[in-house]
């Protein structure tokens, strides 16, 4: 494998952009289900509730510094189960990113190219990508760097230029249908939280700086969370709740809605840049996380090779396996992506560590 | 080798970068201000209403004499966007909807269809933003289209102009998008309202109001059109619509008359300038009767009098006038509610005060709450403070006492 390293603040930034991209797209917590006003409840328990997830799946992989996923969860639960581990996870980093790269792919035709074909939009972006991850992953972290800025910039714009038009009535009443609908609200982006397993290769290939290394995702994912609750409560007390969950992206009905200082509009399409840029990164990241995975899988030398085919394969499958948007939109209902994404989230992390610690007493009663 | 590749590059760069294949020339481009909508009930069907932009370059110039600076053309379809699909046979240019900036919609369609065909067509559709204006008009759709405004090229900015100013500086008009007028079509409570574009008669010789260059119709604005259940019942007037503004607190200028202290010949204008104001939803459990409290605080500065008047100090005078504005404002206030309930439309979201603090009775009342609407007891408080009185403070008489 080339020794390759990404510094910790790259990776910062990498996280904060890949779980930021899709919330701006999708917005599953509005438009998931029925909390409607009250998403942004469900945003702030989202927040705790991916927090724990991150904290049990980092301090794991501090434990085996230097290691994949792939790599050392066969140490953990022997051999056999320990790959199927590894290819359940793969699987789910070629699957949130074929959804990723496919909401991209609807939100330009239907927005602002409604002429070009679906394949060239997401070739265009799997095969930037590609060319990125093949000149080697540090290209990733510099562009990552290179891009933070303007992103941060952007999110700040989504935050910022609708607040004249904020409307405190649109949020009222609070929780007036009980607590269970904003809990329905939360299963979708928690079950999204699984792409967080790119940790589990990342952390592998940052430069070692133990006194920072464990709050990197704790703090670049936490702030990406909050900002989303934030964009959340901005976007119903302009554009309203249920305007905001019938949008089919609720960003861009919220960009469209507003006139800046009475002559700036059409500022939608510089969120929808700025979401490209997110999008580069975090179908990079997966790309490149995908590739890593396999070649730990087969024990290979180098992941370069496996690029192109993989990227040709995502192009396929973003374009032709869902057939309209409604059914990507049914594959991220809450009753079929929120036990899917919950179980592919908690369930090998349950196993490893229960392996983990089961291996731990087992050692210590043995005296090893 | 890399040199050759490099080459190749650059090759492919000039010939991507260059066009679009798709690409959409401004010039080929007939760009919309106003549309406007109008229906037949009888035989089920929407007639779209077009102006497009002239953009044949500067008229009158030269000494030739231009074309008009816009067009008007019309089209029928069983649905709003088919009207738009059949529009496209007779007009040579593209159609351009993103800059469209008010559609009218003709009273008939308002009370017979309502608000939801042409509002979902317009959130659905990608050019079309909500941030367009929506109006009403019970004159004819291609009238208001058509008329001229003489200091404005386009009508469209005219007509946008006279909106926002005239409910910026006095309150009697409303402006409304769509992105409102979804929100409010979607929210327990409260019902959407919209602009209200009138016919203005004017020219003939015993009526010398208007337009007196060239003594021909125009539009006026004429208050607001309310809606119940997405369709139209009726109209707020001018002064109904200041009462609308200074309950929800949209606009908060108005020019009111008050008559002078002691004097009854002698007539102080107020400007209203800031204003603030709360509803608050009040429940009886006992009675199991809503009740309604608003409070509105009114800031105003004296813009005119018509007699001699002495005001420099605080005085009873100064309470007397504030007293009076207070009135004033309660009135307009009084006058706009009387006519909502007489059309059991609650354009105020009194209702939604109820959905949104008081949830739980609101699940008793709400399903016949226009009705509880139109019996609802209101009690408005209204402060006002004068506080400025422009240029000068005493009225304009002869200076009696020695300075």
């Amino acid at each position: 494998m080339p020794q390759e390293q990404i510094s910790g603040r790259q990776l910062w930034f990498i996280l904060f952009m890949m779980r930021s991209s899709i919330i701006i797209s999708f917005f599953p917590i509005l438009t998931s289900a029925e909390a409607g006003r009250n998403a942004w409840l469900s945003g702030i328990l989202v927040f705790f509730g991916s927090e724990i997830f991150i904290i049990l799946l980092n301090s794991l992989d501090q434990r085996f510094p230097g290691q994949t996923i792939i790599e050392y969860s066969p140490q953990i639960i022997g051999k056999i189960p320990g790959k199927i581990l590894g290819l359940l996870i793969l699987w789910l980093f070629l699957q949130i990113s074929i959804i990723e790269i496919r909401l991209y792919g609807e939100l330009i035709i239907t927005g602002f190219l409604p002429e070009t074909p679906m394949l060239f939009i997401i070739g265009i972006m799997v095969f930037a990508s590609f060319f990125c991850i093949h000149n080697g992953v540090e290209v990733l972290g510099r562009t990552a760097d290179f891009i933070f800025f303007i992103f941060i910039l952007i999110l700040i714009g989504i935050i910022l230029t609708p607040l004249k038009e904020f409307n405190i009535n649109n949020l009222q009443p609070v929780m007036a249908q009980g607590i269970k609908p904003v809990l329905r609200g939360t299963i979708v982006p928690l079950g999204l939280i699984s792409q967080v397993w790119v940790i589990g290769i990342l952390n592998a290939i940052t430069k070692k700086n133990p006194k920072y290394k464990y709050w990197i995702p704790i703090t670049s994912i936490g702030l990406s969370l909050l900002l989303m609750t934030i964009i959340v409560f901005i976007t119903i007390g302009v554009i309203g709740a249920y305007e905001g969950s019938r949008a089919s992206f609720p960003i861009l009905t919220l960009m469209r809605s507003i006139i800046f200082t009475h002559f700036l509009e059409r500022t939608e399409i510089i969120i929808i840049f700025g979401w490209g840029m997110g999008l580069f990164i975090s179908v990079s990241t997966f790309l490149y996380c995908g590739a890593r995975g396999i070649a730990d899988w087969f024990n290979l030398n180098d992941y370069k090779f496996l690029l192109l085919p993989m990227s040709i394969i995502w192009i396929y499958m973003s374009n032709y396996s869902f057939t309209n948007i409604f059914t990507l939109y049914k594959f991220m209902s809450p009753q079929i992506f929120g036990p899917y994404g919950l179980s592919l989230l908690l369930g090998p992390l349950l196993i490893l560590w229960t392996g983990y610690l089961v291996k731990s007493i087992y050692r210590k009663i043995k005296g090893w | 080798m890399k040199n050759k590749i490099l080459i190749l590059y650059i090759f492919l760069i000039i010939i991507l970068i260059s066009g679009c294949w798709d690409r959409q020339e401004p010039e080929n481009r007939a760009i919309i201000l106003v549309a406007g909508y109008d229906y037949n009930p009888r035989r089920d069907l929407y007639k779209l209403i077009l102006q497009i932009n002239n953009t044949l370059g500067p008229q009158n110039e030269e000494g030739t004499e231009g074309k008009p600076p816009f067009w008007t053309v019309s089209a029928w379809g069983s649905t709003p966007i088919k009207a738009i699909a059949n529009i496209r046979k007779k007009v040579s240019r593209n159609i351009f909807y993103s800059h469209l900036k008010i559609l009218v919609i003709s009273d008939t369609l308002a009370q017979t269809k309502g608000l939801v065909p042409v509002m979902d067509a317009l959130s659905r559709t990608r050019q079309s933003r909500p941030t367009i204006q929506i109006a009403v008009t019970d004159a004819k759709v291609e009238e208001i289209l058509n008329f001229e405004h003489p200091i404005e090229s386009v009508a469209g900015t005219g007509l946008r102009n006279l909106i926002e100013l005239t409910e910026k500086e006095l309150g009697t008009a409303i402006t409304q998008t769509g992105k409102e007028v979804l929100n409010k079509l979607a929210t327990p409570g409260i019902e959407p309202i919209a602009i209200y574009l009138q016919k203005r008669n004017s020219g003939s010789e015993n009526d010398s109001e208007g337009d007196l260059t060239e003594k021909k119709p125009g539009v006026a604005l004429g208050g607001l059109v309310s809606f119940r259940n997405t369709k139209m019942v009726g109209i707020l007037n001018n002064e109904e619509a200041q009462g609308w503004n200074f309950i929800s607190g949209q606009s908060p200028t108005a020019v009111l008359n008050i008559t002078y202290p002691q004097k009854k010949d002698i007539k102080a204008t107020v400007k209203t300038k800031r204003t603030d104001q709360q509803i608050i939803p009040l429940y009886d459990e006992k009675l199991n009767q809503p009740q309604i409290k608003i409070k509105t605080t009114v800031e105003g500065k004296i813009i005119d009098f018509t007699g001699p008047v002495s005001l420099k100090k605080e005085s009873k005078i100064t309470h007397s006038l504030e007293q009076r504005l207070a009135e004033a404002v309660r009135n307009r206030i009084k006058q706009a509610l009387e006519k909502s309930r007489l059309l059991k439309s609650d354009i105020y979201g009194l209702g939604n005060s109820f959905y949104r603090q008081k949830n739980k009775q609101w699940e008793k009342i709400n399903t016949n709450w226009e009705k509880r609407f139109a019996e609802l007891p209101v009690k408005i408080e209204v402060k006002t403070s004068i506080s400025r009185s422009g240029m000068v403070n005493h009225g304009l008489k002869k200076n009696t006492e020695r300075y």
